[in-house]
């Protein structure tokens, strides 16, 4: 009997050892840390020209179940239960030029009357994010089965994944026209107060 | 007798092998109930966390395209973070230490209002501009957040906007500096009159009174 405790006691030591060795969280939390060379980063010069501001809506939604499929070799996939998630972003892009591809050309045509010409490149996306806070009314979460609550980190992975897709639809196809004319309304502004009469604004 | 005590010694020996043949395999049985437990318990965080996720089509609303007329002279991309630590009563008396991070990815920009530029004809190819102050602005671009048990802290932290605004305002104390403000009205000065040479003219900016610690004084 003391042999068979000893033995008992000799394997629950060395198992509770190996199981302890194996796992850190808090290790593996600290190695995903933003490192150093992240954290101060120097402010770059810029000359960029923002026209027009585009505020834009999406609702990001989650569904486990369409997107992950169970199959056997795979033991990542032997899940009981789904995880779904909806959560409205609100992201805002703002087009403009680089002055310095800007080329303007002074063309004088009669002495009381001159133009100046602008030729404009095209316009690109010069800053862009999205909202920093959660409205936590707005968000609907749902789990079943033996998957855990939609967390806060799968939220963000959630958001991060509505703006990615926000960025890569080509939404200057939508709304070039209006940011062609607020840089023509603009440039023109600019130009007229500081004296000439008339501006041509060309837009490749 | 010499055969009594070679046998005994063999015997012995044998008992002694036999133990540690005993004890290695002690060693091993454990080793493996070790690493099952093991993988048993990635297997139950793996239920946890999914390995890729994909979002369903859905439609991108324009909500409003505004003019805006700014000029962006300077700007980083920045990443930072706060941490977050908690401790787990089980049975309320064994303790287990919880933390988690907020980590906030942001566009840090200085901008000047373009509206607010005032030009000044001085003499024929001559123009004073005055320059507004700059104004700092940022754009978040990713609100990662990791832990070492997330149902603890969905639990724990309904909301993580608290932790975000301590980041944003870590991020903006290292960034909205005096010394930026005035690098960054440097070359909104470079820009604007790189601008304005192409046009031919030069250019002359109002100067800008600064504050310092005794005073205001010209600069």
């Amino acid at each position: 009997m003391k042999n068979i405790l000893k033995n008992l006691y000799t394997i629950f030591c060395l198992a509770a050892l190996i199981l302890l060795s194996c796992d850190n969280p808090q290790k593996e939390l600290k190695k995903k840390l933003p490192s150093k060379a992240d954290i101060v980063s120097e402010l770059k010069q810029k000359a960029d020209i923002v026209t027009t501001e585009l505020k834009v809506r999406k609702v990001a939604i989650y569904d486990s179940s369409k997107s992950e499929k169970f199959t056997w070799k795979n033991p990542n996939t032997w899940k009981w239960g789904d995880q779904k998630c909806i959560i409205p972003i609100e992201v805002t892009l703002k087009y403009g030029y680089d002055l310095r591809n800007l080329s303007i050309r002074n063309v004088e045509i009669e002495e009381d009357s001159s133009i100046v010409v602008i030729h404009l490149p095209k316009p690109k996306i010069i800053d862009a994010g999205y909202n920093t806070y959660i409205d936590e009314g707005s968000v609907v979460k749902m789990s079943t089965g033996l998957r855990s609550e939609v967390g806060h980190a799968l939220q963000e992975e959630i958001r991060r994944k509505g703006y990615e897709a926000v960025l890569k639809d080509e939404l200057i196809s939508s709304v070039g026209e209006d940011v062609k004319r607020n840089a023509q309304t603009l440039f023109t502004s600019i130009v007229k107060a500081m004296g000439w009469k008339h501006v041509v604004v060309e837009v490749e | 007798m010499r055969n009594e005590h070679s046998s005994n010694k063999m015997s012995s020996g044998l008992q002694n092998a036999g133990q540690w043949l005993h004890f290695l395999f002690l060693i091993i049985i454990g080793g493996v109930i070790g690493l099952a437990i093991y993988g048993v318990k990635t297997w139950v965080d793996a239920l946890k966390n999914p390995q890729e996720i994909v979002l369903e089509n859905s439609p991108i609303a324009i909500e409003s395209v505004r003019p805006k007329g700014e000029l962006y002279v300077s700007s980083a991309i920045v990443e930072d973070y706060v941490t977050l630590h908690r401790t787990e009563k089980h049975l309320g008396l064994i303790p287990e230490e919880h933390s988690c991070v907020q980590i906030l990815k942001q566009k840090v920009s200085f901008k000047i209002d373009l509206d607010k530029i005032v030009y000044t004809p001085d003499t024929l190819n001559w123009l004073i501009v005055t320059l507004p102050d700059v104004e700092y602005v940022a754009s978040t671009q990713n609100t990662p957040f990791m832990s070492d048990d997330e149902d603890f802290w969905e639990k724990e932290l309904p909301s993580t906007n608290g932790l975000k605004r301590k980041v944003e305002q870590k991020i903006r104390k290292r960034y909205d500096t005096a010394e930026n403000r005035k690098r960054a009205n440097k070359y909104a000065e470079e820009a604007v009159t790189a601008m304005l040479m192409q046009m031919g003219y030069e250019v002359r900016f109002t100067p800008k009174i600064e504050q310092s610690k005794e005073g205001l004084i010209g600069q």
